[in-house]
């Protein structure tokens, strides 16, 4: 069952996937975050409300949100060697993944920040704190477990989307799937890739809601 | 001092049509007094109030507190001067994510005192709402009585000169409303602050407004000394806040009654056994048919339905007597017109 599997590119590859998630879910917190403070704060009911600002942003969220991934992929080829300078290897697949995961995180954080209750943002208001302020210490703060189970919920499915950015790319563990499961029939890689990533899963989901519970444990 | 001159206040609705919640109001509270703003639902309250601090612009008029009209001020200057207005909310609004201590430090922290400074402070307000060792506790860990107390020491922090109150009492059981009110009585006597309390509660008005303003339809209609609104309410929103609840007039009133009144007293009256001399000098006799005895903002105050018997020159001139002695004649129920009777009651 086990013949003919090459352990150390099989954890070579996992090294690859995890590399590529972590270095994804990073950017596309850093890129996404700010995009769904925007979309809270210009929306009706936000802090500076502005009409065009906020259907802009949205549609553009949503169009890239509606492409498919595999789409978007050969799409992103062009750009990615732009920035990248190639559109081969783990660093070019992360471009297509963070292009995905970014406006999806966007989402997710605009979601956790309308949680915070208005009444506790008049408070703050009602004390003389600024927008900056009101941002920081109020919104973010409160919202935070909200928005760490945000981040997990983007890893998770930056690992799917990861596999299959690495056919393309030539890279982690949907390329070996790909190399030896489907060029070369051997099954038994097929199923061992998969069961990495599903243990990838649960690691990442496991260690994600224990963070959110330190974070969330004390409120109500 | 906060003057509201000729405040209004209108929201646009998404398809034109215009909700007016405050029109033309003016207002002047004096420093250091308790001012009650009272009125059923929707009647513009909220908006008013949030209008001292801002929180909602006036669509016309001007804000004045402590001297300075606040409509004028830039954003930065808004933001400073309302570190000096204090606001509590019926939902207490504090930060689920941070600490007691944490909370009550926030409008420190805006007002950038250093950290030393901040933690003496903050024990001194927990010491001040009666919750000191609670430092380290979070909201949700709280009694709703507790979070408004840890609300209003974050409120007092930075040393308000006015707080502001949206129905700050109305989530709370009365035992623990008791408790809020009582604070809030010690915070303005030891303070000199001004307390604006919006309400929908009499019991609020009674126990710590100096003076009350009774709102409908956005304007007010009626306004003064707690006890003169309470005495001689003259609008019928008015008449049906402050009604107090007294038990109906049992229909077997007596029918030999000469004169039947209801009479309200205060203040020293409340102690004196004036009604008995009053009755024994002129020689006619009473019998009190319902009464209630409360207190409005620590002074008693009383309400009683009384039937008079005897000659009615001797009643007229008791009641008389009655009136120079401070008692306030405030309903005349004449006996003819009320059911024949057979049996005296006498519930007080
Ligand atoms: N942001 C808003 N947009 C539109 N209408 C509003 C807004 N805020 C308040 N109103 C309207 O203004 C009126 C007065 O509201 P307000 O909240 O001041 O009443 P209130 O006296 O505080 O009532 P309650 O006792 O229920 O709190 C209501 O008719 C309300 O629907
Ligand atoms: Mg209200």
């Amino acid at each position: 069952m086990l013949n003919g599997i090459v352990w150390p590119d099989i954890w070579q590859a996992t090294g690859s996937t995890i590399y590529m998630i972590v270095i994804s879910t990073l950017l596309s917190v850093v890129i996404g975050l700010p995009i769904g403070i925007l979309l809270y704060m210009t929306a009706a009911s936000g802090l500076r409300p502005n009409r065009i600002v906020y259907q802009v942003t949205s549609v553009v969220v949503n169009i890239v949100r509606s492409v498919p991934f595999i789409i978007l992929l050969i799409a992103l080829i062009p750009f990615t060697e732009w920035i990248v300078g190639t559109s081969i290897g783990i660093n070019a697949a992360i471009v297509p993944l963070v292009i995905s995961a970014a406006p999806f995180f966007a989402r997710v954080a605009e979601t956790a920040l309308r949680e915070v209750h208005p009444g506790v943002i008049e408070a703050a208001q009602s004390m003389g704190a600024n927008v900056m302020t009101i941002v920081w210490r109020v919104l973010l703060r409160e919202s935070w477990p909200s928005i760490l189970a945000g981040v997990t919920l983007t890893a998770v499915a930056l690992v799917g989307n990861s596999a299959m950015s690495g056919v393309i790319g030539g890279g982690g563990l949907g390329d070996l799937a790909v190399r030896y499961g489907y060029e070369r029939f051997q099954t038994n890689v097929m199923i061992v890739t998969t069961i990495v990533l599903i243990i990838l899963v649960q690691i990442l989901q496991m260690t994600g809601d224990r963070v959110v519970h330190h974070f969330a444990k004390r409120r109500g | 001092m906060i003057i509201l001159d000729n405040i209004s206040k209108t929201y646009r609705q998404s398809r034109g049509d215009e909700t007016t919640a405050v029109r033309n109001v003016s207002l002047r509270i004096d420093t250091g007094e308790v001012f009650g703003l009272i009125g059923y639902s929707g009647a513009g309250k909220s908006t008013l109030l949030r209008c001292i601090n801002l929180l909602e612009r006036p669509s016309a008029g001007s804000v004045i507190v402590d001297g300075v009209d606040l409509t004028r001020l830039s954003k930065r200057e808004l933001n400073q001067k309302r570190r000096k207005i204090g606001m509590i909310f019926q939902h207490f609004h504090l930060l689920s994510s941070a600490t007691v201590a944490e909370n009550i430090a926030f409008p420190l922290r805006l007002a950038k005192m250093p950290a030393a400074q901040v933690r003496a402070r903050v024990a001194e307000m927990l010491q001040l709402v009666g919750l000191t060792g609670y430092e380290r506790q979070y909201p949700s860990q709280l009694s709703g009585g507790q979070k408004q107390r840890v609300a209003i020491a974050r409120a007092l922090a930075a040393e308000p000169s006015v707080l502001l109150c949206d129905e700050a009492t109305s989530a709370l059981d009365p035992e623990t409303t008791k408790s809020i009110l009582s604070l809030l009585k010690d915070i303005n006597h030891q303070l000199g602050l001004t307390i604006v309390m919006v309400t929908h509660q009499m019991e609020v008005v009674r126990d710590i407004c100096d003076r009350v303003a009774v709102m409908t339809e956005g304007a007010i209609v009626e306004s003064g000394r707690v006890l003169d609104v309470l005495l001689k309410p003259s609008h019928d929103v008015t008449k049906r806040l402050f009604q107090i609840h007294q038990a109906p007039l049992s229909p077997t009133v007596p029918s030999a009654a000469t004169r039947v009144v209801e009479i309200a007293f205060t203040g020293a009256t409340a102690h004196d056994p004036i009604l008995a001399e009053v009755a024994q000098s002129t020689g006619c006799t009473f019998s009190i048919l319902r009464g209630t005895i409360d207190t409005v903002k620590d002074v008693p105050f009383g309400q009683l339905t009384v039937a008079w018997f005897g000659e009615k020159t001797v009643v007229d001139a008791a009641i008389q007597r009655l009136e120079q002695a401070g008692f306030i004649l405030l309903k005349e129920q004449i006996t003819d017109i009320l059911p024949q009777a057979t049996e005296v009651t006498v519930s007080c």
